[in-house]
């Protein structure tokens, strides 16, 4: 290497030391000042409903003006996925938080330590809805019956197929009403969408068939749904009852938990369509629902 | 799995190989009597079709998905959410892709094939042969170029197949899916499959290429 070459090497190792030095200086200089805020970062896997709802929209921004309002620099950074995905996410300790809505599934995971501690934050209903004119003859009754007269009929039906807790209520109706789950292999009217909430709508309008989703979903996307209309309407045993879940405590998910059971009780019960709300929280539950909920309220508390 | 698997394959070859079997059939004469024909209007559709391979594909996936939905113009076909789209869109990718190579395999052509054939006093159709016999293995490259697009692309399979079950899960939708769940062996998996099927039909028409020359 010529001499010219070296001499750059030097001067820019020097340039590098200098800086480093100029950069460290503030910090030692002045460990007498308030300390700086801790940013957090905090991890959340959720369900589609959640996101396809624009409940999140709506929650995460106010969760964190309402943080630094305590003096908490808190980012939620989010992924919509289905109930089982995000707590294989929480299993896999990608993330701190979750938001999820199948409370058999959570009790499992709240067993073998995944979860450390539960709320009941809201809840809705599952609704089935199916093409206009219900060719299976399924209105006007239980979902299990619907359900029973659907493969009956062979009506085509759009099932989430994600593991989401959707999906794993749906499969519990199928077993109830023809004792098995639908193959899509064999069952060639059940069509497995590997999809959101939102797209299997979409699907199930595109294919005039029959779906079930919760309420929320229906509601928010319901004026793009001009094939379907509402087969089964909300009944106790559709309860959808979502919980707030911890995975890895900090304070900034603690601080999450005490936001989703008091501010943000009032933003889920504010977010509404058309006049009509999508989620009910659980601090607004009547005493009637409150009977139909109490079998889902298990594990440690994350406030208090 | 494995028959499912099967499944799988089955219809990504379904909406790869079709798409590059129109483009072939389509394209050929159309990029035959385009070079022939010369001039601008030539050069300027060779540059459009140019432009037209970087399409993105969820545009394309989009337009079509209007055009296909049931409150679209062409809804009463209800083929939206079925493989038959996932062709459609597909085909309507690559086309231009194969017509652009296959221009430029032509390009490649000696002109003095031309000069010989008009020498001869050869007709046209015995011209388009032998430019045909010329430019094969750039041809066939054009076809294994449209087939290799249409084999590793997600989104129009998603947005107009819909990722059903059984029905239009095609290889890339598969490995999405199965990526979202968590279960990344099988995704991995499904990824070599797309891989292997990707090179072998790549490798094939090489090797013919080179035979082809001796």
């Amino acid at each position: 290497m010529s001499k010219i070459g070296y001499l750059i090497i030097v001067v820019a190792l020097a340039v590098a030391v200098a800086l480093f030095i100029a950069s460290q200086r503030p910090q030692t200089a002045a460990p007498q000042q308030t300390a700086p805020r801790q940013h957090a970062v905090l991890y959340m896997a959720t369900t589609t409903s959640v996101k396809d709802t624009g409940l999140l929209d709506v929650l995460i921004p106010d969760f964190e003006r309402w943080a630094a309002e305590r003096g908490y620099d808190v980012e939620v950074r989010y992924s919509a996925v289905g109930t089982g995905q995000a707590l294989l996410m929480a299993a896999r300790g990608d993330v701190d938080v979750v938001l999820v809505h199948a409370p058999d599934l959570e009790r499992r995971y709240l067993e073998n330590g995944t979860l450390k501690c539960r709320d009941v934050i809201a809840y809705n209903f599952f609704i089935v809805v199916g093409p206009r004119g219900d060719p299976a003859g399924a209105r006007g009754t239980s979902a299990a019956e619907a359900f029973r007269r659907i493969a009956e009929a062979k009506a085509p039906f759009v099932s989430r197929g994600d593991r989401s807790g959707t999906h794993i209520k749906e499969l519990s109706l199928w077993r109830e009403a023809i004792g098995r789950e639908p193959d899509p292999k064999v069952d060639t009217w059940y069509i497995s969408a590997g999809a959101g909430m939102g797209q299997t709508l979409l699907l199930a309008n595109e294919k005039r068939a029959y779906a079930l989703t919760d309420v929320g979903t229906w509601l928010r996307y319901r004026d793009r749904l001009d094939q379907l209309e509402v087969v089964v309407p909300a009944a106790p045993d559709l309860i959808n009852i979502y919980s707030f879940e911890i995975v890895k405590p900090s304070p900034a998910a603690k601080l999450m938990a005490q936001y989703m059971l008091t501010r943000g009780q009032e933003v889920i019960g504010n977010l509404t369509v058309a006049g009509q709300p999508l989620f009910t929280p659980i601090s607004r539950a009547d005493p009637r629902a409150m009977e139909w909920i109490k079998p889902a309220v298990f594990g440690p508390s994350c406030v208090g | 799995m494995s028959a499912e698997l099967a499944g799988i394959v089955l219809n990504s070859v379904y909406v790869s190989a079709v798409p590059a079997l129109v483009s072939a059939a389509v394209g050929t004469p159309a990029a035959l009597w385009l070079h022939t024909r010369g001039g601008r209007l030539a050069e300027a559709l060779k540059a459009l079709f140019n432009g037209l391979v970087g399409i993105p594909t969820v545009l394309l996936g989009l337009l079509l998905y209007l055009l296909l939905a049931r409150s679209g113009p062409l809804g009463g076909l209800g083929i939206l959410y079925t493989l038959e789209a996932v062709v459609v869109g597909h085909t309507l990718l690559v086309l231009p892709l194969y017509l652009s190579y296959a221009m430029t395999a032509l390009d490649g052509v000696d002109p003095r094939v031309r000069e010989l054939a008009e020498m001869f006093g050869l007709g046209r159709a015995a011209l388009l042969k032998i430019y045909v016999r010329e430019a094969a293995g750039g041809l066939a490259a054009a076809a294994a170029a449209a087939y290799g697009r249409a084999l590793g692309e997600l989104g129009i399979a998603l947005m107009l197949g819909g990722d059903i079950r059984y029905r239009t899960r095609v290889l890339t939708t598969a490995v999405a899916h199965e990526t979202m769940l968590g279960n990344w062996d099988a995704a991995i998996q499904l990824g070599a499959v797309l891989l292997a099927m990707a090179v072998a039909v790549s490798a094939a028409v090489t090797a013919l290429g080179f035979r082809y020359r001796g």
